[in-house]
């Protein structure tokens, strides 16, 4: 879905998302990640899940929507030689605009990408065209390597330099608890991007809140992209 | 027209606001978070975060879950502490316009009473709210609230402790909250705040778990709008001190509902987290009402629907 936000877009940084009023019910705001962004327009790319996705994606060419954003902190670029993106289904809709993002500086840039099964492949193509070096993996062998994307992300990380080597993920917490484990055994510096669910989005409420190893942290304003080893994932 | 309300009339310091609408404690943070979306200097008053003696980490997630036209949150009281506040927050709040009014809960009536000393004096905090109404802790919080005896030991113990304006907040979750009220306003309430939120759960059925992790939580937002206006109606019936009204006020039309069933001032809360400009959207609402009605005073409203 493509929105023209251009007071948003102005500021927005890859990582950061939006917080959208859908309709009067459900009640609360959803959070969307910036997917992608051009001009004055944002994209944002989403599964329909529920009653707010559902109702989102029936809204008309031109509907107004009230959008709070850019909220949060996004990623923390940093040129180093190799980046390397690992997502995992719709996790994948923030690291496009990181991609977007990175292309313009002198880096190689691996995108890793999984999901159950082909048909649920995300952006395969898309990342291609931006130049950067695709690998995907199904857990049904239907596309690309049979297995995990983190199978993938090992084997990638054993012929790069720790020190070279930066790492950015998004998808579901058990696959971001095991790229932060794999990340941890090969000393290579890596940022995940957590989901919970968002109540204020700006720090107030305390409701969206994850383990970090020095307390409770905010999803919605401290993150939601973390440095993995901050974070005590399924603890 | 003239929108000013005195919370605190039978205080040295008392407690002027500027006009009736504030935000409700746990849902506006300390303030700072949402000063980049609109004006918070315009607001009647600010209630921060609950605050207790020591830091507290809160409950385990999932602390948040919506329902029908409401939202069940237990938070568990997640706060950086009194000395915290008052070296971090109270600083910056010295410089505002609007008055910071300090919610603050404890675990004994000692513990009240400490918290209620150590804000005493403090620069940039105008008044205390004393919540013996929380659901979400496990030991004191609604307990004191729940009985009257209690409720006006935890009361006394504050006013003693600090010169501040102090507002109690009750639970409705007891049996009598007229009794509650007036032994409250006995003990030297400045005045009383209600409702806080009510006590509630939600099942995944698939999971075959609460979907709180800490099981029960409390109920807010329009879901909650009748009980607390007419919890107001009784409270404000039975005590001579200002009334503060909360509880599912979304829109003007609902704060006015509050105001003439009693309330001096309303506090906004969960409307919040879908609007954040509806505090300043309803003071502008209730102005525009004021204008087509020819009301030249609030005070004219106010209890202006009781019979
Ligand atoms: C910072 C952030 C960025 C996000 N970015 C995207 C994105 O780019 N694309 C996308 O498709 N989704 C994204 N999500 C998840 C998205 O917000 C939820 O899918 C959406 O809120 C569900 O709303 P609903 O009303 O359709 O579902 P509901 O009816 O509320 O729930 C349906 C199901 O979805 C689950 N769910 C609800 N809210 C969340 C949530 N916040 N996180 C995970 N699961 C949830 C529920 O547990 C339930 O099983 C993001 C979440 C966060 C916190
Ligand atoms: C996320 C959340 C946190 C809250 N934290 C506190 C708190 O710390 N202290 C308190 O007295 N009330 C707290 N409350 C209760 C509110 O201040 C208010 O009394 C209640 O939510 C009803 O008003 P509302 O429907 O407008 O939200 C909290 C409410 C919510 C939703």
């Amino acid at each position: 879905m493509s929105l023209e936000a251009g007071k948003i877009a102005k500021i927005a940084k890859p990582g950061q998302f939006l917080h959208i009023k859908i309709d009067d019910m459900p009640f609360l705001r959803r959070p969307f990640s910036l997917h992608r962004m051009y001009n004055s327009n944002i994209d944002i790319f989403y599964h329909v899940v529920g009653k707010g996705t559902q109702a989102l994606s029936q809204k008309e060419s031109g509907a107004k929507l009230d959008i709070l954003g850019p909220l949060g902190n996004g990623f923390e670029i940093k040129e180093i030689k190799n980046q390397v993106l690992i997502g995992g289904g719709i996790g994948i809709a923030p690291l496009f605009a990181l991609a977007e993002a990175l292309v313009n500086t002198s880096t190689q840039i691996c995108v890793i990408i999984g999901a159950k099964t082909k048909e649920r492949l995300l952006c395969e193509e898309d990342f291609a065209k931006l130049g950067c070096k695709v690998q995907v993996a199904t857990e049904d062998g239907t596309g690309g390597k049979k297995g995990m994307a983190t199978d993938i992300l090992k084997d990638i990380l054993l012929s790069l330099p720790p020190t070279e080597t930066i790492l950015y993920s998004s998808g579901p917490n058990k696959m971001l608890a095991e790229v932060s484990r794999v990340a941890n055994v090969a000393s290579v510096s890596c940022q995940i991007s957590l989901e919970e669910t968002i109540c204020c989005g700006v720090g107030a409420c305390l409701g969206c809140v994850v383990k970090t190893a020095t307390g409770y942290k905010r999803v919605c304003s401290e993150g939601p992209v973390f440095k993995s080893d901050e974070i005590l994932l399924g603890s | 027209m003239n929108l000013s309300v005195q919370l605190a009339p039978k205080n040295k310091q008392g407690l002027l606001l500027t006009n009736p609408v504030m935000t409700a404690s746990g849902t506006f943070g300390y303030g700072t978070e949402y000063s980049r979306l609109f004006d918070i200097q315009k607001l009647g008053a600010i209630v921060c975060k609950g605050t207790t003696l020591n830091h507290k980490d809160g409950n385990p997630q999932p602390r948040i879950v919506e329902t029908a036209s409401g939202l069940l949150n237990s938070i568990g009281l997640q706060n950086i502490g009194v000395n915290a506040l008052i070296k971090e927050k109270a600083p910056l709040w010295a410089s505002w316009q609007v008055p910071v009014i300090v919610n603050i809960a404890g675990e004994t009536i000692d513990e009240y009473a400490r918290i209620a000393n150590e804000l005493d004096g403090v620069a940039g905090i105008r008044a205390i709210e004393v919540n013996i109404s929380c659901p979400n802790i496990k030991a004191g919080g609604a307990e004191f609230g729940a009985n009257p005896k209690s409720a006006a030991e935890v009361t006394a113990a504050v006013k003693t402790a600090t010169s501040l304006p102090v507002l109690v907040k009750l639970t409705i979750n007891t049996s009598d909250i007229a009794e509650i009220a007036m032994a409250v306003a006995e003990a030297g309430a400045d005045a009383i705040s209600l409702i806080n939120t009510l006590r509630g759960m939600a099942i995944d059925i698939i999971m075959r778990r609460p979907l709180l992790g800490n099981i029960i939580g409390g109920l807010s937002g329009p879901a909650i709008k009748p009980v607390a206006l007419h919890m107001v109606y009784k409270v404000a019936g039975a005590v001579d001190v200002p009334v503060i009204g909360c509880g599912g006020i979304t829109t003007a039309s609902d704060a006015i509902e509050f105001i003439m069933a009693g309330a001096s001032a309303v506090q906004v809360g969960t409307a919040i987290f879908t609007n954040p400009r509806a505090p300043l959207d309803i003071l502008e609402g209730i102005e525009q009402f004021m204008k087509k009605e020819g009301i030249e005073d609030i005070a004219e409203l106010v209890g202006a629907a009781r019979y």
